[in-house]
């Protein structure tokens, strides 16, 4: 079975259905605290992004997207392994614990409130501006053709819940996973405008790069704390 | 091939860098033997130095891999040969201090992507090699496991930020009218990110705080000096762009905006450790201020202003060292304070001082650049950033004189 019947089979995933697909996984990522459904929401993602990318790449070059994307998963997979998936280690006591924690409600104000509902709530604001933003033709992508006028809405959504989770997030490994939403969104753009094989690869190559920084400050910060107990 | 410049500045370091770390674990493995400790800043700084000598006699200045070019110019030869200078002078002192080497590996690797950066051609594309180049000095800034990962995360957030914009400054120089913001604009809100200017300042002051003295040097100074002169070669082969308006009056606010808040901070710091990062975030706003002189004038006070900070930087660790690493060593020694002390004034480009020549060429050539009183209001208010970075490095000094039962609560120069 080659590329083009496997696109065929999944026809019916393609467009606007995969445009949606990224971001809800996008929106998944940003509020779901747990990193194991996080890190398969965004190898879902780049799966999704693959079947983007073909509207706009030769459908080899998108496969080639989606398998970096799927290896940058790989090499956080087995970071978020090797670190307990950010959780304190066993022999430790409650105080102890508490450096490892990630903190779970927000001061706003004489309020406290649970992360996950500031989360929740910033990240519909964040899905109600992009879905506006897509829909406002003064805005569009430049050299981006109308029949493929769903990528505005993918586009938007990557670059924006890329730079939400980044903010928001406090640990490398969660906060990474903004930095490859990010860089997705911005490959999907940029396809558009350059199709160069250099330039296609130098961006695989900070992909992978940058999965190996951000595991490298992941396991940093374990030793940090680690060491500090 | 083998006397080809650009494929010794893009091979040779990481070849180097494998090798000086394993030389580092069999200094692990073996941590009986004597001087175990050393070999790896020896035969780092063996390395730097072999990698100087070869980029001083290659012959070839071009390679072509895969349709693009990587050009050695002048600028780039002199550049990397400092950088190597720099890095050997870094290492030789981590011979003396092995503590302070973990960095040593990564240090000498960042030099291939920061060599690709400024070779490529066409320029958008070094912004990668940039990506890479900063994912490697994030490793090395937390390579001794001693600095919180903040610095490093914010870093590297800042150059991901960044790629977008110096891409896109690549693709609206050859299509001007795509985009409404012109395609200077575009490379001066990258020049932002990455040179840490106002408002994107946030990863400068811990890292100044956190990472070892030893790299402070060349990550301040020598990987700065060279993402300049990747902004000056575009900025030389499209000279309009630096009288584009918006390009101007971006970097200055941000240049301006970035002295200022140094000076603030400097001055109204309640302890020493705070002074010192201040005071480098001030001398950054100035370096990002070059940016606005044309051509080579401007590309000439960026070396001048680059290279003072990262010998201030060499001095103030020196120093620091030599203090044993606490402030309470300043009364036994000082001469080690004294030398420290001297690196800070270089870092502010006082007279008599390395730091002096940028600072007087930067400060001289800003009211040129306008015709009305812009000009000389920028430079009165840089020169009273300055103040305030002065003041609050006076209240210290000046209480570092006092014996130190006097002052317990004064915080080490330069402490992490």
């Amino acid at each position: 079975m080659t590329i083009f019947d496997w696109l065929d089979r999944l026809a019916f995933l393609r467009g606007e259905t995969a445009a949606w697909l990224v971001v809800l996984t996008a929106v998944f990522i940003v509020v779901v605290p747990d990193l194991r459904l996080k890190l398969l929401a965004l190898a879902g993602q780049y799966f999704a992004a693959a079947l983007l990318f073909v509207d706009v790449l030769d459908p080899r070059l998108a496969i080639v997207k989606l398998l970096v994307g799927w290896f940058v998963c790989l090499i956080l997979y087995m970071t978020g392994r090797q670190v307990n998936w950010d959780r304190a280690p066993e022999d430790v006591t409650a105080e102890e614990a508490s450096r490892w924690r990630a903190p779970k409600q927000v001061a706003l104000g004489r309020y406290r409130l649970p992360v996950w509902s500031v989360r929740a709530v910033l990240a519909g604001l964040t899905l109600l501006l992009v879905w506006w933003l897509s829909r406002q033709p003064s805005v569009y992508l430049p050299l981006a053709a109308e029949d493929v006028a769903y990528m505005n809405l993918a586009v938007y959504g990557l670059l924006a819940f890329g730079l939400l989770q980044m903010a928001l997030a406090t640990r490398p490994l969660a906060g990474g996973m903004g930095i490859f939403m990010f860089l997705t969104g911005f490959a999907l753009f940029y396809s558009n405008l350059d199709q160069s094989l250099v330039g296609l690869a130098l961006l695989a190559a900070i992909n992978l790069a940058m999965a190996l920084g951000v595991s490298y400050l992941a396991q940093s910060r374990r030793v940090l704390i680690a060491n500090s107990q | 091939m083998i006397d080809s410049g650009p494929l010794l500045l893009i091979v040779g370091p990481l070849v180097g860098a494998v090798v000086v770390a394993l030389v580092g674990a069999l200094g692990r493995r073996f941590p009986h033997v004597g001087h175990v400790r050393r070999w790896m800043p020896v035969a780092a700084t063996i390395a730097a130095l072999a990698l100087w000598l070869l980029l001083l006699l290659a012959a070839q200045d071009e390679w072509a891999v895969y349709g693009r070019s990587l050009l050695l110019n002048d600028i780039g030869r002199a550049l990397f040969q400092g950088l190597l200078l720099l890095l050997a002078v870094t290492f030789g002192l981590t011979a003396v201090w092995p503590e302070e080497s973990a960095f040593v590996p990564f240090s000498l690797a960042a030099i291939s992507p920061l060599a690709a950066m400024v070779m490529i051609r066409p320029y958008a594309l070094g912004a990668l090699f940039l990506a890479l180049a900063v994912v490697v000095l994030a490793m090395a800034m937390q390579a001794d496991r001693r600095a919180d990962t903040g610095a490093a995360w914010r870093y590297l957030v800042m150059v991901v930020l960044a790629l977008p914009f110096f891409l896109l400054a690549g693709w609206l120089a050859d299509t001007p009218a795509a985009f409404p913001w012109g395609a200077a604009r575009v490379l001066a809100v990258a020049a932002i990110l990455v040179l840490g200017g106002f408002p994107f300042v946030m990863w400068v002051r811990p890292a100044a705080r956190q990472v070892s003295v030893l790299l402070r040097p060349f990550l301040f100074g020598g990987a700065q000096l060279a993402v300049m002169a990747f902004l000056f070669s575009w900025l030389l082969a499209i000279p309009g762009w630096q009288a584009d308006p918006g390009f101007q009056n971006w970097l200055r606010w941000s240049g301006l905006l970035t002295v200022l808040l140094g000076g603030l901070l400097a001055a109204a710091a309640r302890e020493l450790p705070d002074v010192l990062p201040s005071l480098l975030l001030l001398d950054l706003g100035m370096g990002l201020l070059t940016l606005l002189l044309p051509g080579m004038a401007g590309w000439e006070t960026a070396v001048s202003v680059l290279t003072a900070r990262s010998i201030s930087l060499l001095l103030m660790g020196l120093g620091w060292l030599l203090l044993g690493g606490r402030g309470e060593g300043a009364a036994q020694r000082p001469w080690a304070a004294a030398l420290w002390l001297y690196g800070c004034l270089s870092l502010l480009g006082l007279p008599l001082t390395p730091g002096f020549a940028g600072r007087w060429l930067l400060l001289s050539a800003l009211p040129g650049l306008s015709a009305d009183t812009g000009g000389v209001v920028l430079t009165g208010l840089l020169l009273a950033g300055l103040a305030g970075g002065l003041w609050g490095l006076g209240r210290f000094v000046l209480r570092l004189r006092e014996p130190f039962d006097r002052h317990e609560d004064v915080a080490a120069p330069g402490a992490d």
